[in-house]
């Protein structure tokens, strides 16, 4: 098992610095100076050569491509991502800044995923008849709905028309953290609601699969309860394909996160994206791109070792 | 048993009485009655053999003693236990006699237990299962229990995953979990028909020792004759859902009174029956199939070397020859059969076929292996596409060595060929699904044989089926290799099928030869202690003669 994690982190580890070294590549290899790109600002004036050198300078462009890669991947690896052009603040900081909103925004909506999407999809598999059409209905439309569309309905009906919670906006946990967490719930049940769909059906079809397994039969003839069968010997097993179906979710999670801070105005990673690219920002383009490839990585190796710790023919 | 079977034929102190037990399965407007008034008992420490051919209805009978039918079954007439009647009980006292008063074990041992669990925590399970024990007492029972099953290291065996263990083992685990109540009554729903007759002589060795100690009674479904001749008191034959014949295990292999039960009895090959094959062959010709000092490797990933599954091979198929490969999991046998198709590479020596030297693995080198060998496989549900018909099927080889493209002259040879396999002309263009079992390995056999080569390899081509359908399967096999003459390494875990078909055997263990020879030589007067082995373990049905092998077996 020790060797099994330590492999999926040295994996890890190669897919990081793959993804570091083609970032790097994708602003030397575009055609044109990135020094010229990054002074015209599309309008067509000419730029002077002193102020491109000037530039390339400061980005350290006149350097060979090997050293320049070099002075790159080490100060990813300590965490120097260079500055904003806009604001001159380390781009480390404004990341370190907006990413625990997303993550937590993200992390709420898995939860409430996992949570309601388990049980849901084990009941419709267990119960079947009219409850299971019904939950096929419910997330067939869950999963089609985009979260866009079903935000802007709850801030509609929940913010502006019943008034119950805040439309968005961001209070820091510090200064005000019943508003905190009151501006949390909206956004979070906007995320939640296609995920939730999705892991109820991976764990009704994967409950409906081992319901059917020689086991399942072999703990009845044990005389155990249909419950303890249930939950020992069905539930236990669907779980596998869960975790998977979660881990990939959470990815994508990531990337709603755009749509979803942008309709509630929510302060997070995702924002901040929006913002640099608008505003041709690159380092901080580059910074986020960077740590939400970390993230990624990361989330894949969690859901590999929880593979592992859940399937015992799966460590080796 | 030392006592006269005789003695036991039922009375009114049968353990277990079944009377006119019908299951039912629910369909959407009404009930299907699958099984037809069954009635029969097992008396205290009685063996009683549920005997039939799938579909038969047998283990659905035995499951309805229980209630594990699927869902949407029902059981109707009267079980009883102990003169407790069980249709009709409540879940709640059914629960009770499960795992207690009547134990199950199954088929497939892998699947029968869950994989995320290991043997102790199954075991645990069945121990508190019906018993107030703490986890500690429940453990240290479990090694017990594994003790009392023979399981080797059982201190180690018991924190062990299912697959981490051989199939024998798991099934000693199964019943490890199945005696941890010591019931009054165990079913063994087909135990060994997964595994190896070594190890299948192993398990019922040891059902019958466990069955000596607590005098329980046992009800073991099966197909296998031999399986029967060896444990059973009393037979059960079933056929379309109704008992045929009830008779004691010996009476009933002397005087089969029912005609199907005289059927069933003698479609079983049987070794040492006299009955051989007529193959002509050619010694002096070229060999169509020389292997000579061939090594087999299965290639290894990235820093994980290759695993070699064939060392040092010598085998010669001549012209007209049928050699039979037997060995049983794990000896490599399939693995020749791949070699021979040229799906594996020569990793050391020297393979020819039909007089190419083919050890390279060029290009050329396999277009001409796929020219001259062709294979038929085990399972021919799952090896024929479902999508195509069957004349599609039989005449895909040519359309894919570009011999036949014609859509004519394809149909006409699909017509040829299913005329030469006994299925009837007109079914060009039905697809798999609506054929039987044999009839699908009888298109399987004709699509090996479209190219016309001269090499055909069957992998358990005949394990898969039923034992009057393999009787038939086999004589259209022999009929087909007098009349085409083609060179055949038969693969085959059964010693009396290569008795009835192969010309010479081939008995491979772990990779490697360890005799070979003409049949007749080979298994009447067979050289090494692995080979008498084997033959001592392959069931015959004959209850005398395995009475006598088993009490060799166990002083031995």
């Amino acid at each position: 098992m020790f060797s099994y994690v330590l492999r999926r982190i040295g994996v890890g580890a190669g897919l990081v610095l793959l993804v570091l070294t083609l970032i790097f590549l994708a602003l030397h290899l575009v055609p044109g100076d990135p020094a010229m790109l990054l002074l015209s600002q599309g309008d067509g004036a000419s730029v002077t050569p002193e102020a491109v050198a000037r530039v390339r300078t400061q980005l350290g462009l006149d350097e060979p491509l090997l050293t320049q890669y070099w002075q790159f991947l080490s100060g990813a690896l300590t965490g120097d991502l260079g500055e904003s052009f806009r604001n001159q603040q380390a781009v480390s900081e404004a990341i370190g800044e907006r990413l625990p909103r997303t993550l937590e925004l993200v992390g709420l909506a898995t939860l409430i995923a996992v949570v309601v999407g388990v049980p849901w999809g084990a009941l419709a598999a267990r119960k079947g008849g009219w409850f299971d059409s019904l939950t096929s209905v419910l997330t067939s439309i869950g999963v089609a709905l985009p979260v866009f569309v079903f935000g802007s309905v709850l801030i509609l009906v929940f913010a502006l028309n019943l008034g119950w919670l805040p439309a968005g906006g961001f209070a820091e946990w510090g200064e005000d953290p019943g508003r905190h967490a009151q501006v949390l719930v909206l956004p979070a049940i906007a995320l939640a609601v296609g995920f939730a769909s999705t892991v109820a059906r991976m764990t009704r079809s994967a409950v409906l699969e081992m319901l059917h397994q020689d086991w399942v039969r072999t703990a009845r003839s044990l005389g155990l309860s249909r419950r303890a069968v249930f939950r020992r010997y069905v539930l236990r097993n669907s779980l596998t394909p869960v975790v998977t179906t979660v881990g990939i979710g959470v990815g994508t999670l990531l990337g709603s996160t755009v749509l979803v801070e942008r309709v509630f105005n929510y302060p997070g990673l995702s924002s901040l994206l929006v913002e640099a690219v608008t505003a041709r920002d690159y380092p901080v383009v580059q910074g986020i791109v960077i740590t939400i490839a970390v993230l990624f990585v990361s989330i894949n190796i969690l859901v590999d070792v929880l593979y592992g710790v859940l399937d015992p023919r799966v460590r080796r | 048993m030392t006592q006269p079977v005789l003695e036991k034929t039922p009375t009114t102190t049968a353990l277990l009485e079944i009377s006119d037990v019908s299951v039912e399965f629910g369909g959407p407007k009404r009930f299907t009655a699958v099984t037809h008034g069954i009635s029969f008992s097992v008396a205290p420490g009685e063996t009683v053999a549920l005997v039939g051919e799938s579909g038969s209805g047998k283990s659905v009978t035995a499951m309805a003693v229980l209630d594990l039918l699927p869902e949407g079954a029902r059981r109707t007439g009267s079980i009883r236990l102990a003169g407790e009647e069980l249709v009709g009980a409540s879940e709640r006292r059914m629960r009770e006699v499960r795992g207690n008063d009547v134990a199950v074990i199954f088929q497939e041992p892998m699947t029968a237990l869950n994989p995320v669990y290991t043997i102790g925590h199954h075991l645990v399970e069945a121990i508190r299962s019906h018993r107030d024990v703490d986890k500690a007492a429940a453990r240290e029972r479990a090694v017990e229990l594994l003790r009392q099953v023979h399981m080797p290291d059982p201190e180690v065996k018991v924190g062990h995953y299912p697959h981490q263990l051989s199939g024998g083992q798991r099934q000693r685990a199964m019943i490890a979990m199945a005696m941890a109540s010591e019931p009054q009554l165990l079913i063994a729903d087909e135990p060994t028909t997964a595994l190896d007759v070594t190890v299948q002589a192993e398990i019922l060795d040891l059902v019958r020792e466990l069955q000596q100690r607590t005098g329980m009674s046992v009800l073991v479904i099966t197909h296998d004759m031999g399986v029967v001749a060896d444990v059973a008191d009393r037979v059960v034959v079933m056929r379309d859902g109704r008992v045929v014949e009830e008779a004691p295990a010996v009476e009933l292999f002397a005087r089969p009174r029912h005609e199907y039960t005289r059927a069933l009895l003698d479609a079983v090959p049987r070794l040492g029956s006299g009955t051989t094959s007529s193959a002509v062959v050619d010694r002096d010709a070229t060999p169509v199939l020389e292997l000579s000092g061939v090594a087999i490797e299965y290639p290894g990933s990235f820093r994980r070397s290759g695993f070699r599954a064939g060392h040092d091979l010598d085998i010669r198929v001549a012209p007209g020859e049928i050699v039979g490969l037997v060995g049983e999991s794990g000896s490599g046998k399939s693995t020749i059969g791949r070699l021979a198709m040229g799906l594996l590479p020569v990793a050391e020596g020297r393979m020819s076929i039909a007089g190419r030297d083919v050890s390279a693995g060029g290009k050329a080198d396999l277009r001409h292996v796929r020219e001259h060998v062709s294979m038929v496989f085990q399972d021919p549900a799952s090896s024929l596409d479902p999508r195509r018909t069957i004349g599609q099927v039989v005449t895909d080889p040519l359309r894919w060595t570009g011999k036949l493209t014609d859509r004519k002259a394809c149909r006409l040879r699909a017509e040829e060929l299913l005329d030469q396999v006994r299925l009837p002309k007109a079914w060009v263009d039905r697809y798999p699904h609506e054929l039987s079992g044999g009839q699908r390995q009888r298109v399987g056999i004709a699509r090996a044989m479209a190219t016309n080569p001269r090499l055909l390899v069957a992998d358990e081509p005949t394990s898969a089926l039923d034992v009057s359908v393999q009787a038939a399967v086999l004589d259209l096999f022999s009929d087909l290799q007098r009349e085409f003459g083609f060179s055949c390494l038969f693969i085959t875990h059964d010693l009396s099928v290569v008795e009835q078909l192969a010309t010479s055997v081939v008995v491979l263990r772990s990779g490697r030869v360890v005799e070979q020879g003409t049949t007749a030589r080979v298994l009447d007067a067979p050289q090494e202690d692995y080979t008498r082995r084997l033959i001592a373990a392959a069931p015959v049905p004959d209850p005398e003669l395995q009475a006598r092998r088993r009490s060799e077996r166990l002083a031995g």
